[in-house]
């Protein structure tokens, strides 16, 4: 009698304390997260002379990352064309220096089927490989070689699996604009005029003892178009898709005041940044008129500060959180990255995320990933130091942040 | 999932067994009339000249007490999965970049708060002991970087990295004395529950580099950071301990005429508590630049272990006859 009596009382008391336990003790049971959904990562060797530099990242088909980069080597100035693949957490699987012969690898890794290519140098002739990459097996392949593309500085794919580079010529002190098929044979190459001759700038570029200088190629509606040196200055220049005809020009007044970053959003509208001596601009929606001659100074942005001089720009269209989204990935004096989300439709800014905190640290690439996140390769000086790979992975629950969170249904 | 549902079943475990021993003692030694059973008494004041009843004895003995306890906490961390930053490019290289935790045990925290006791029967008693604890932890992490030709090519960084969290404890013991006496051995086990308060890390960076002339320190510095979001807000986890009681003073009844104080219990005893789940917020381990940008520190999944070392005393608020 006794023992249920005192059952009888304790049970409430119980009932009460389980419950309060159980509530309280919510954040244990919700305190889960995968290792691949976010990560910091400094890829790093003990070595006091090893020296890498990210250029470009791409999602493997086994959720992990192929990183492509250059390595200082002792035998010439420029980089060695290098690669690192990690898994989806993170952790370092394999690194290859696929060839002495290939340096100056070209921002862009461009999927090609189930593998990867990336264009780049010869360290000799000063000629352009199509290289392609076996991310399982590690293994590379020579896909073409273009002799006569020299000084390669910038490529894109395009939608017929062919390639439009950006060279330069030596010689004729001209700009080189080259069609490619997919096998890396060129259709066409064109010469632009730059009537001085801005060699000793691309290799201070190529050989980083200068600011890398915004070279980029890409396509337009019918038109493809190349960001680099024309008519004394730093352009961009519009040409003809079926042959190279020059078709129109956004003048810049020289190096120091150039469009910085530039990716298409619908059609002829781009997503776009320029920068002008100390300043830096996003422009988030701009009609490129690529008949037409402008100068830069059309470009009016939006006036970023923090930014550093002549800071790089990665532009990529994103869905995030049921949206479409401009994320503008740039680099602040302080060094930090800077993500900026844009919303697509009327240009609003949805919000930012810093990355990177202490030691510098510089924009590389950026891309979403298979778990609709976004990862983020930096160049990083460990301790002040070291030049280093850094990886960034910003969970879905965080690019839904940085993008303003869901839309109300 | 698993573990909060052990710590939830500790504590049903507990409650039950309080029952169902004081079931088992009340029949072992016969029921008491009621109405003699119970009457307050804190500090003095209570009867005189009744027969003399020692704790232990059938009579009157302490029920209910309330007092203070504190004591030292020795802490150690168990690694349920490791995280780094810096990661080693070389799979075959000795370069692993890890941590290197503290000595078990090494590192000394402390906890004060109130301790109560509910006599279920003479050498059982369920404890309530709310307080303040602090558990602190720590490990290094060093790097370092070379230039096989130049001797004086050298940079090394270490970081001393110190933990201190501190929570609002809930534990509740099942105590069983191993013996009558005024000093008695006791042994117990229960469960606590915890709400963190607080938590800081400090990080001492210490950089020697070859190049800048010599084998001196170049730079030493010394940050503390508030971490309270590196950790989630609760801890529970199980403990078992022993200990001694001293009980000092009588009844309000005694024949001696009882101190002022009634019976004044005094507790040394050890306990260890074992956390049963990762107390690092899994979500917001990246979250700090400072940490993973600027020193290279993540924070692994944790769990807590503890020694804790700890002396008090309980005064007594109501007698029972058992």
């Amino acid at each position: 009698m006794k023992f249920s009596k005192y059952l009888s009382n304790a049970v409430p008391a119980m009932g009460i304390l389980f419950a309060i336990v159980s509530l309280a003790s919510c954040d244990i049971q919700e305190n889960t997260v995968e290792p691949q959904d976010v990560f910091t990562r400094v890829y790093n060797t003990d070595s006091y002379d090893d020296a890498f530099i990210p250029i470009s990242i791409a999602q493997t088909a086994d959720s992990g990352y192929l990183i492509l980069g250059g390595k200082e080597v002792t035998d010439t100035q420029f980089l060695s064309a290098y690669l690192i693949k990690v898994d989806s957490k993170g952790d370092f699987q394999w690194e290859r220096s696929p060839s002495d012969n290939y340096v100056n690898p070209l921002d862009g890794l461009m999927i090609s089927g189930s593998n990867y290519q990336f264009l780049c140098m010869d360290k000799l002739n000063l000629g352009t490989y199509l290289v392609q990459v076996d991310d399982q097996a590690g293994t590379f392949s020579e896909v073409g070689y273009l002799a006569a593309l020299q000084y390669p500085l910038a490529g894109t794919k395009i939608g017929d699996g062919g390639f439009v580079v950006q060279g330069y010529n030596r010689e004729d002190e001209k700009t080189v604009l080259a069609r490619l098929n997919a096998n890396g044979v060129a259709i066409w190459q064109e010469e632009y005029d730059t009537f001085e001759d801005v060699e000793e700038d691309i290799i201070k570029h190529m050989i980083r003892t200068s600011r890398p200088l915004p070279f980029m190629t890409g396509s337009v509606g019918n038109s493809f178009f190349f960001n680099g040196f024309y008519n004394y200055s730093f352009s961009m220049g519009f040409v003809n898709a079926a042959d190279g005809t020059l078709t129109g020009v956004i003048n810049g007044p020289g190096v120091d005041d150039a469009i910085s970053g530039a990716t298409q959003i619908n059609g002829t509208e781009f997503a776009m940044a320029r920068y002008s001596f100390l300043e830096n601009q996003i422009i988030p929606s701009y009609n490129l008129n690529v008949t037409g001659t402008g100068v830069t100074g059309d470009l009016d942005g939006l006036k970023f500060d923090e930014l550093t001089q002549r800071a790089k720009f990665q532009i990529k269209k994103v869905n995030a959180a049921g949206k479409s989204v401009i994320i503008f990935g740039t680099e602040t004096k302080t060094g930090q990255i800077l993500l900026l989300a844009y919303n697509q439709s009327d240009q609003t800014l949805l919000g930012s995320h810093y990355l990177g905190y202490g030691h510098p640290y510089q924009m590389a690439d950026f891309t979403t990933t298979l778990d609709e996140g976004l990862i983020v390769l930096a160049s990083t000086h460990i301790t002040g130091r070291f030049p280093r790979l850094a990886l960034f992975k910003i969970s879905k629950m965080d690019l839904e942040t940085l993008v303003g969170g869901t839309n109300p249904q | 999932m698993i573990k909060v549902r052990s710590i939830l079943i500790v504590v049903l475990i507990v409650c039950f067994s309080s029952a169902a021993m004081a079931q088992f003692a009340g029949k072992k030694e016969g029921k008491k009339p009621r109405k003699e059973s119970s009457k307050f008494s804190l500090f003095g004041g209570g009867k005189k000249n009744q027969s003399k009843v020692k704790s232990g004895f059938k009579g009157e003995a302490p029920q209910w007490q309330l007092g203070i306890k504190g004591g030292v906490n020795l802490s150690d961390v168990q690694t349920t999965k490791n995280y780094q930053v810096v990661t080693p490019l070389d799979l075959s290289s000795n370069l692993t970049n890890g941590k290197t935790y503290d000595k078990p045990y090494s590192n000394i925290g402390n906890h004060i708060g109130l301790t109560g006791s509910v006599a279920i029967s003479p050498n059982v008693s369920l404890g309530f002991e709310p307080g303040y604890t602090t558990y602190k932890f720590g490990y290094e992490t060093s790097y370092q970087w070379d230039q096989f030709e130049d001797q004086q090519s050298y940079v090394n960084v270490t970081n001393d990295i110190d933990h201190s969290i501190s929570y609002l404890d809930f534990p509740l013991s099942l105590k069983y004395h191993l013996k009558t006496g005024p000093l008695k051995p006791y042994i117990q086990i229960g469960g606590y529950y915890g709400f963190r308060t607080n938590a800081d890390k400090t990080i001492s960076t210490k950089v020697e580099d070859g190049v800048a002339g010599g084998l001196d320190e170049l730079s030493s510095t010394t940050q503390r950071i508030g971490v309270d979001e590196l950790f989630i807000r609760s801890s529970a986890g199980i403990l078992g301990g022993a200990g001694l009681s001293l009980d000092v003073g009588d009844s309000p009844s005694g024949m001696s005429g009882g101190s002022d104080l009634g019976t004044v219990r005094f507790v040394l005893g050890v306990n260890y508590r074992y956390g049963l789940h990762n107390v690092v917020d899994v979500k917001t381990r990246y979250e700090d630049g400072l940490l993973t940008s600027g020193s290279y520190d993540v924070t692994d999944d944790l769990e807590l272990r503890n020694i804790e070392i700890y002396l008090g005393c309980r005064f007594t608020l109501k007698y029972k006859n058992f």
